[in-house]
């Protein structure tokens, strides 16, 4: 037994993140982790990496009990961790990549032992099968034997575990079947290997056993043969979340948004759906599937390569985000503290951000107006804070997120751009954030979703689009718009060309066709 | 009836309130840093030398400050979008001795000169707003060549020589008085009103300090970023382009070597006066006394024949400890 996690819990607070949760990995097995945002995989990736400290529960590694204290620990008991973000020193060769922070010397002389470098870095790459010139610039390789010489660094410092969390993130089909081939070679060599992705084909080529975590605790493991795809995604779904959502049936209004072959390349491919007025439209697809792109293309913020956008009838080309506002869009961004907030900057001015010119006069911004605006946001939005002068910086998450809300009400716009509106949010002010969705749409705004949390999705939109690799894939009403449709449609082969539209109840060959794994 | 426990006579009614007036007063401390420190300064000096208090002396601080304070106007912009100008000193220079120039060897008369000092200013500004706004360098570097070319055009066309002979309508900014009030001091509170009110009340303020709270959130917000980032280093130019002309007047020359450095007192003055370098705060109460600072210690230090070496040394340590604070604030904002 290479691995044995026992009874593994850590809370955040009151959230539970993990709850007794056991994992066992063989020598020269890949173990599949598979569950919804939040169901705890980052949490369990985090606890092996030594990120995080356990509340409660026994590591053993080997046979040996062990407990990280930080990512050091982690790595000496021999456990390598390769993020979707690489960390690669482009600027240096391959050898001294695999090499470094161990690099090899002259004896006790702190010079570099290049030969000895050249030559142990070659045995390495040549035992995994890589062929790659180890004297080459790092930067020069593709992304796919980028992460391979990630994995040979790792193996190098004796890693025992390779746990890869979503590692074809950024790689291309072709890089993906070498990855397949090297995660053999790397179970040959007696590894053991966690393998975390949302794509279930992925899955079913790569993995002997799959764990299944749902709200923190562990749902099933059973080896690969005993799963199909859809007995996995039910038993990664949670379906007792329905009442939690206000979602009231509108009359839909003209198309008041036509976006037309959008392509943003290498994210988002030949994009086109119709918005209309008091319609939300809610955006599904795993992370990189080009959900943010298109969002920010429609707003100006990424160029539009391809396809072109229509907005109220009329052709329509965003100069940039402030363009976009003028003409009636707002955004909501995905990352509240990156993209959203000026962290020291008071609510008020957070608030006023977008609206400036509009509560100024000869170009100086009239405080009385400015009040009245954040006054009114707060009251609105219900923010909880000591006044509207507060640094932003002091809130809760919730509340900032309510004071980004706050900023996008106030420039009176016709369509919400909204990504990932209750990240980071708690369950109070959630419910909040939702009610007023459903009041913007109310009002005749439309609204472009875009979440991460599919019962979210399900329970406030009209109709769901499907986004998986840049591409529609589906284009489902909310009738049709089934949790196991939609991460079906989402974590499936792209089959390009080919969408599933499905305005009612769909008929039963057409469920069939959609769950052949 | 209950009555509540706080309300009760007894001994820990003013051991609690001693607790809240102790941390509200390091509440106020770290709020009136600067202020607390001049305040120290000027203390230490009256007490030390009896020449400090007097009316001619703090006259004297105001005009030797007005220099460094008319361009620390500008520079509080710059450093409250993350930015930096290191190009300040070679402008100066230059500006000085192109309008020196074409009064006495062109033959341009003063006022017109004065308006090409401030043209210069603003060209300058302009060339490190696009490179940084639209060319994408990073602000140091964009103004640190900026520095090394204004310096470099200076001593060419000057041939590294002090142009003399200046007119007096050209000097009357740098040397002259009104009211009996020297013009340099005048404008420089001109200039710190103008500039304060620009800062706190219009919509370009506004902008400046979103964009330096969070360039990205300021870009989505709908903020036009790139055209305000031109603004503000062309601002800083016209700032700076006036600084010359208060220089040149009041020396009434225009020598090529002038204000060598000025851009770390000037960066020195708006971080002591608690901008942050890391963008998004600062004010122009806070450079007016960052200024006075530098000045006072300066000054004081002088009336007491330290020699210029240590002065220099002070002054280090004093930025030393203003950007000490920064960091710390900055942490501790991080951590909480």
């Amino acid at each position: 037994m290479r691995l044995r996690m026992r009874e593994i819990s850590k809370a955040f607070g009151a959230n539970l993140a993990l709850s007794r949760v056991d994992v066992e990995l063989s020598a020269g097995e890949v173990l599949g982790i598979v569950g919804e945002n939040g169901a705890g995989k980052s949490t369990l990736v985090k606890a092996l990496a030594g990120a995080h400290a356990v509340d409660a529960g026994t590591m053993e590694i080997d046979g040996r009990p062990v407990q990280f204290r930080s990512p050091a620990d982690s790595i000496a008991a021999g456990v390598a961790v390769i993020y979707q973000e690489l960390t690669i020193v482009p600027e240096l060769s391959v050898a001294e990549n695999v090499f470094l922070g161990t690099v090899p010397t002259h004896g006790r002389l702190p010079l570099v032992n290049r030969r000895r470098m050249q030559a142990e870095a070659t045995r390495l790459l040549r035992g995994l099968g890589l062929e790659i010139n180890p004297r080459q610039r790092a930067g020069s390789l593709s992304p796919g034997y980028q992460q391979m010489v990630e994995i040979a660094r790792a193996i190098n410092r004796r890693a025992k575990i390779v746990l890869m969390d979503e590692p074809t993130s950024y790689l291309s089909e072709h890089e993906v079947g070498r990855l397949y081939e090297f995660i053999a070679r790397l179970k040959a060599q007696q590894l053991g290997i966690i393998y975390i992705s949302h794509h279930l084909e992925e899955i079913f080529q790569v993995c002997d056993r799959v764990l299944v975590l749902r709200d923190g605790k562990t749902v099933a493991v059973k080896p690969i043969a005993d799963w199909t795809s859809r007995s996995l995604v039910e038993a990664m779904v949670n379906r007792s979340i329905e009442q939690f959502y206000p979602y009231e049936p509108r009359r839909r209004g003209d198309v008041v948004l036509s976006v037309r072959h959008a392509t943003v390349p290498p994210r988002l491919q030949d994009v086109s759906f119709d918005l209309h007025r008091g319609e939300i439209l809610g955006i599904a697809g795993v992370v990189g599937s080009g959900r943010s792109e298109l969002l920010k293309a429609i707003f100006g913020a990424h160029p539009l390569r391809g396809g072109r956008l229509e907005w109220n009838g009329r052709p329509f080309q965003p100069r940039g985000p402030s363009d976009a506002i003028r003409h009636g869009m707002v955004m909501v961004p995905e990352d509240r503290k990156a993209e959203g907030l000026m962290p020291d900057a008071s609510i008020e001015n957070n608030m006023a951000a977008s609206v400036l010119p509009r509560i100024a006069r000869f170009g100086f911004v009239q405080a009385s107006l400015k009040r009245q605006l954040s006054l009114a946001g707060i009251r609105q939005f219900s923010v909880a804070c000591r006044g509207p002068l507060s640094a932003v910086r002091t809130l809760s998450g919730g509340n900032q997120q309510k004071v980004i809300f706050a900023r996008a009400n106030a420039a009176e716009p016709r369509l919400y751009l909204l990504d990932e509106p209750t990240r980071g949010v708690d369950v109070g002010a959630k419910v909040e954030v939702y009610k007023q969705i459903m009041a913007f749409a109310a009002a005749g705004c439309a609204i472009l979703l875009v979440s991460s949390e599919l019962p979210e999705l399900l329970g406030l939109a009209d109709r769901v689009l499907v986004l998986n690799g840049g591409r529609v894939v589906g284009d489902l009403s909310r009738a049709a718009a089934t949790h196991e449709r939609v991460l079906h449609l989402s974590t499936g082969e792209t089959v390009p060309d080919e969408v599933v539209h499905l305005t009612d109840a769909p008929a039963g060959d057409t469920l069939n066709r959609l769950y052949q794994p | 009836m209950n009555q509540p426990v706080a309300n009760a006579p007894g001994d820990s009614v003013p051991a609690a309130s001693r607790r809240v007036t102790l941390t509200s007063g390091l509440e106020f401390a770290s709020r009136f840093t600067v202020q607390i420190a001049l305040l120290l300064l000027v203390a230490a000096f009256t007490w030390l030398s009896p020449q400090f208090l007097s009316v001619e002396n703090w006259s004297n601080i105001a005009r030797q400050s007005s220099v460094i304070a008319i361009a620390a106007c500008g520079a509080t912009f710059v450093i409250i979008i993350a930015g930096i100008d290191l190009s300040v000193g070679s402008v100066v220079a230059l500006a000085g001795i192109l309008s020196a120039g074409l009064v006495v060897n062109n033959g341009w008369p003063g006022w017109l000169g004065g308006v090409a000092c401030l043209g210069v200013g603003i060209l300058a500004g302009l060339f490190n707003g696009f490179c940084i706004s639209r060319l994408g360098l990073s602000a140091f570097i964009a103004t640190l060549s900026s520095l090394a070319m204004g310096r470099g055009l200076t001593m060419a066309y000057s041939n590294g020589q002090t142009i003399f002979g200046l007119p007096d309508d050209y000097n009357y900014p740098g040397a002259g008085t009104l009211f009996n009030v020297s013009v340099p001091i005048i404008i420089t509170g001109c200039v710190f009103l103008i500039m304060h009110l620009v800062l706190a009340h219009t919509v370009f303020g506004h902008e400046v300090y979103a964009l330096g709270g969070n360039r990205e959130a300021a870009r989505l917000a709908g903020i036009n970023v790139r055209r305000v980032e031109l603004l503000v280093y062309t601002l800083a130019g016209a700032l700076t382009g006036l600084a010359s002309w208060v220089l040149t007047g009041r020396l009434t020359a225009a020598l090529p070597s002038s204000a060598v450095g000025l851009e770390l007192d000037v960066i020195a003055a708006v971080v002591i006066g608690g901008a942050s370098l890391f963008g998004g705060r600062g004010n122009m109460i806070g450079t007016f006394f960052g200024v006075l600072t530098i000045g006072v210690l300066r000054n004081g230090l002088n009336l007491l024949n330290v020699s210029p070496f240590w002065v220099q040394f002070v002054q280090g340590a004093v930025i030393f400890v203003a950007v000490l604070l920064d960091a710390l604030g900055q942490r501790q904002r991080r951590v909480g």
